[in-house]
């Protein structure tokens, strides 16, 4: 069980990472933040049924993906999705590509790549791309993806294959 | 050997890989900078707010359907009984119209029978005389006889 004084530091280490997977699975920042509150809200309430069968990060990541389920099927989606271009947009999150000791050349092509990877990941679907953020942004394991978001194994590999490829093909990332 | 043709397809590598590895670090330096700020005492305020103020739509929502349901029960009552009434109507009603119905076919019968059974009018006069002839003749001379008859007397008015 979460204790009152322990809750702070929880929001400290885990709130950048819900942010981040919010972020990227909805593609708005003030969305985001909304939820990221709303998740830690409900965590907050909930920390008594918090039992440590599984990690707190899972625990927290399977309310982040509720919130999520639950803000595409509201009413509130369709403004969102009408709105969407005035929010977090694709030449702005490939402008933010650190910066490292490459050429401007190299700086460049990394932005392209940032951008066709955002914007294939944008077409998946919901369970496709909840998955591959999961896998590849958050970096968890399968059996960790399958025990946060309730599936199976073979599920999250099957919808992870697809995701893969359709990022691949629309990304333009086949040369390997 | 399945199991690495599995990990291979689901484990990027080349070019595709590091364009993913960018992906990561760009969403990870945004999401780093927006969260860079310590969060406030009241951080979870507007949350809160959210939080009440869906519960309070929750609330709302339930009390306005359980009002129209009422409403809805209270406006098709009517519609429950009215039917009722008219069906036992209807019963009390359908055997005095049935009855009225034979008497006055009956009626209407007993109309009919009279009227056929009405003397001849007078112009049919002759015809009537002929049918009573007839009968007579095919009480005396049979079947066969009265066929014969019958042709005479069609062809005497045909040559008249």
């Amino acid at each position: 069980m979460l204790e009152l004084a322990d809750f702070d530091e929880v929001v400290r280490l885990y709130r950048p990472r819900i942010f981040r997977f919010l972020m990227a699975s909805l593609g708005d920042r003030d969305v985001a933040e909304s939820l990221t509150q709303d998740c830690f809200l409900k965590a907050y309430n909930a920390r008594n049924q918090f039992r440590g069968d599984s990690s707190l990060s899972t625990w927290l990541t399977r309310i982040a993906l509720n919130l999520v389920r639950d803000h595409l099927r509201s009413r509130r989606m369709r403004f969102w999705q009408k709105t969407r271009d005035s929010a977090l947009d694709l030449v702005d999150i490939s402008d933010w590509v650190p910066d490292t000791a490459v050429s401007a050349e190299t700086a460049v092509l990394q932005r392209e790549r940032v951008k066709d990877v955002w914007k294939a990941v944008d077409q998946l679907s919901r369970h496709q791309r909840m998955v591959f953020l999961l896998r590849f942004v958050e970096e968890m394991e399968l059996s960790e993806i399958a025990e946060t978001t309730g599936m199976n194994t073979s599920t999250v590999k099957s919808h992870l294959y697809r995701a893969l490829r359709i990022v691949r093909e629309r990304a333009g990332g086949g040369k390997e | 050997m399945k199991s690495d043709m599995e990990y291979e397809a689901l484990e990027p590598s080349g070019e595709f890989a590091s364009s993913i590895g960018d992906f990561r670090s760009a969403v990870t330096h945004v999401a780093g900078r927006e969260t860079a700020q310590p969060v406030s005492v009241d951080w979870l305020v507007p949350a809160r707010h959210r939080h009440r103020r869906a519960q309070l739509r929750v609330g709302l929502g339930i009390a306005v359907g359980w009002a129209c349901a009422a409403l809805l029960c209270v406006a098709t009552l009517p519609l429950f009984t009215h039917p009722h009434h008219a069906a036992v109507a209807h019963v009390v009603t359908v055997s005095p119209a049935a009855a009225v119905t034979v008497e006055s076919d009956s009626a209407l019968l007993e109309q009919v029978d009279t009227n056929i059974s009405e003397s001849v009018p007078t112009p049919l006069e002759p015809l009537a005389e002929l049918e009573s002839w007839n009968s007579t003749s095919t009480n005396t001379s049979g079947d066969s006889v009265n066929g014969t008859s019958l042709n005479q007397t069609e062809k005497t008015n045909v040559a008249h």
